[in-house]
């Protein structure tokens, strides 16, 4: 029954990586026929690479960041969206919109928005008497500008778990503490977040595998720059094989990015389905 | 059929699988490596080899992909010579144009790592060095003996072999806004001595003297290759020789690095010079806030359509010593090659005979005013006659990296000079990553 997805998943996944394990020993440049293998030569320059060490921090930053950042507001987002009121459904639309549009796109539009010479928060200060800013030239301020685009455009992918999450616990555990004489606060601890933990392990492991490969929206920002300070390591990825024709080490990259997202989404899951709660 | 199977057996048989599917899809260069033999194909080597043979029309339909870079007016050329021998051909042959626009990079490295090429090609500069291992010899086309010379050497490898037809030659140096020179009485400068007390002037009358497209790293590899081609080639202190022997001490590149800083530091450079893109340089220009490029006379093209009553024009590259004259840089920009591997290269050899006709390399030319790579083909070159002729007797080299550097080095040039530029690298680091790059560089061939 299994055999055609087995065969798929082999050719498909199987296949290239066993490829991007080979490329990694070798110092391909990427398109020619002629290469060398070079042995651990890729993996030791990896851990002495100020540049990888960079690219890891600012991808630490997108992932474990913008999980937490989602994760949070999502949930208060999904909290008051739950509620009856006018207006309920084109918000929940307007919150979930941004998720539909490709990271590509969102980069190219905060890009136009966050330019020195015809940006429009630049000419808005500029209407405002204030002085313009270069926005995306310091590199700080660049990476807290991603991390803040990735999370406001995903936040509803979140918010939409997190509705269902909240819509599928049974009504009579909140009457049962209405009863009883619980407070909001304490309702919210002991019932509804404990329910919610299939919800929260869903979106902790979306957001965390998302983040750790975001790769569009820094391309379409600041193109990795100013230098290569605000790469995430898909895009240090991508800028080694095409840019810098380094295609074994960029292959080496992708293989310690491969089992870093592994190691780091099997530890977080199991460390939250320990916390899981069934009704 | 694999039911009762353990887990663990069926992994290795997906294992085995993966090993035979790699066995039989990987490409043969290791073993080339290994053993020191060449890695073209019998097949192409006979090709190569065939003597000079007229293009006789093939017996069945051919269509043939055409994969360029081209953009804009070039791009509706190549279309319209394609269209006009399509319907000179009849059903016989039919050239399909693939714009590839800024995927080109990406595309044609995933296909020559499967060595699967478009049957023709742009080669976008890198007719040698990038795309020589994958192209048929050209030397016995008809248009081989009309090349110019300022060209003919750049698409000719080190064999001998002609490797891609150049329509144009990419001749420019860097531009200035001619109007806003005018405007504060400065002369167009000829030593970098000039140059700097030119941007003093500027910046003191409220304008920007350099505009850069910091977002871009090839703008500012454009940049950094200038002033490395005239600090460390076309001056009396010439480095050629110790980089033709790749024994060149990268210390001296600390000259490169000094320069930048300094504009840098006395805010000669647009206040965004880390994020702009090119539109946002060339925006400025079209409003006369901006004098100076290191840019191709692209720029120039692009800045008349924002602002049609532009003055703009093109200069030569300053030096830093009286004993040498200012130099224009003459380089590939729009050219073709033929697949060595293509099952049709009697058809492609065709088409590319038709492009080297006189008004098809005419037209191709003239979309950015540059001259055309045949002798008995000349451009109607608008707005920049005067320059050219001005300087048809000026020194003329290749582009620094693709003269001088292993191929590849042109990123290197441009992403330690962002990051320099930034201050997320010092000098030493971008001299020791250039150093590292070039010796990795060379050494890949």
């Amino acid at each position: 029954m299994y055999v055609p997805a087995a065969v798929l998943f082999g050719i498909f996944v199987f296949y290239p990586l066993l490829s991007g394990v080979r490329i990694s020993f070798t110092d391909w440049n990427g398109y020619s026929q002629h290469f060398s293998y070079v042995g651990f030569d890729n993996y030791r320059r990896l851990f002495a690479d100020a540049n990888i060490r960079t690219a890891f921090i600012n991808t630490l930053i997108y992932g474990i960041g913008s999980t937490i950042i989602q994760n949070v507001w999502g949930l208060l987002y999904a909290l008051l969206l739950n509620r009856k009121f006018a207006g309920r459904t084109f918000t929940r639309a307007a919150v979930y919109l941004p998720v539909m549009i490709s990271g590509l796109i969102m980069g190219y539009i905060w890009y136009f928005m966050l330019q020195y010479s015809a940006g429009a928060i630049n000419d808005v200060m500029t209407l405002l008497g204030l002085p313009r800013v270069d926005w995306l030239a310091d590199n700080h301020r660049a990476v807290g500008f991603i991390l803040f685009i990735t999370s406001l455009q995903y936040v509803g992918q979140a918010m939409i778990i997190y509705l269902a999450g909240l819509q599928s616990i049974p009504q009579a555990y909140y009457e049962a503490a209405q009863i009883d004489g619980v407070r909001v606060w304490s309702k919210f601890r002991h019932i509804t977040l404990p329910l919610l933990s299939p919800a929260i392990i869903t979106n902790v492991t979306l957001k965390l595998i998302g983040g750790l490969q975001l790769f569009d929206l820094v391309m379409a920002l600041t193109a990795g720059g100013p230098g290569l300070s605000t790469h995430s390591l898909s895009t240090m990825i991508n800028y080694l094989y095409f840019v810098s024709q380094n295609a074994g080490y960029s292959a080496t990259l992708g293989i310690a990015l491969f089992v870093f997202i592994m190691a780091l989404t099997i530890m977080v899951n199991r460390v939250l389905y320990r916390k899981e709660v069934e009704h | 059929m694999f039911k009762g199977l353990r887990p663990a057996t069926l992994m290795l048989l997906f294992i085995a699988l993966a090993l035979v599917v790699a066995a039989c899809g990987s490409n043969n260069g290791a073993d080339n490596a290994a053993s020191g033999s060449p890695a073209v194909s019998p097949s192409a080597a006979a090709t190569a080899a065939q003597p000079s043979s007229p293009s006789p029309a093939p017996s069945e339909p051919v269509t043939l992909e055409y994969a360029t870079n081209a953009s804009g007016g070039t791009l509706n050329a190549i279309k319209a010579i394609a269209a006009s021998f399509n319907a000179a051909n009849g059903q016989n042959i039919t050239v399909e144009v693939a714009d590839l626009g800024k995927d080109f990079n990406t595309q044609m490295t995933a296909r020559m790592a499967n060595n699967d090429l478009p049957d023709l090609f742009s080669t976008g500069g890198w007719a040698v060095r990038r795309f020589g291992e994958y192209e048929l010899p050209l030397n016995d086309r008809p248009w081989a003996a009309q090349l110019k010379n300022e060209i003919k050497s750049v698409v000719t490898d080190t064999a001998g072999n002609i490797v891609a037809l150049p329509m144009d030659i990419d001749i420019s140096g860097m531009v200035y806004n001619n109007a806003l020179l005018q405007q504060l009485g400065i002369a167009v400068p000829e030593t970098w001595e000039q140059f700097l007390a030119a941007c003093e002037a500027i910046k003191k009358a409220g304008k920007t003297p350099v505009g850069i497209a910091g977002k871009d790293s090839g703008d500012v590899a454009g940049l950094i290759g200038r002033v490395a081609l005239s600090l460390l080639i076309q001056s009396a202190n010439s480095e050629k020789e110790a980089f033709k022997a790749g024994s060149f001490d990268w210390n001296k590149y600390a000259a490169v690095t000094d320069f930048v800083a300094n504009l840098k530091s006395k805010g000669y450079l647009n206040a965004d010079y880390l994020t702009a893109d090119k539109p946002a340089v060339y925006a400025e220009f079209a409003k006369d806030n901006v004098a100076f490029a290191f840019q191709s006379n692209q720029t120039i093209a692009e800045v008349k359509k924002l602002n049609p009553n532009s003055d703009m024009s093109m200069m030569r590259i300053p030096v830093s010593d009286t004993t040498t004259q200012p130099f224009l840089i003459s380089g590939e920009r729009d050219s073709i090659g033929i697949w060595k591997d293509t099952k049709h290269p009697e058809a492609a050899r065709a088409f590319v005979d038709y492009m080297a006709r006189s008004e098809n390399v005419k037209a191709i030319a003239e979309t950015y005013s540059i001259p055309t790579a045949l002798n008995g083909s000349e451009a109607d070159l608008g707005d920049l006659q005067a320059a050219f002729n001005k300087f048809q007797d000026a020194s003329v080299s290749n582009h620094f990296d693709r003269e001088y550097l292993p191929n590849g080095m042109y990123s290197v040039i441009g992403t330690t000079s962002q990051g320099f530029l930034s201050d997320t690298m010092d000098a030493a680091a971008v001299i020791k990553t250039m150093s590292d790059e070039f010796a990795r560089l060379t050494k890949n061939g």
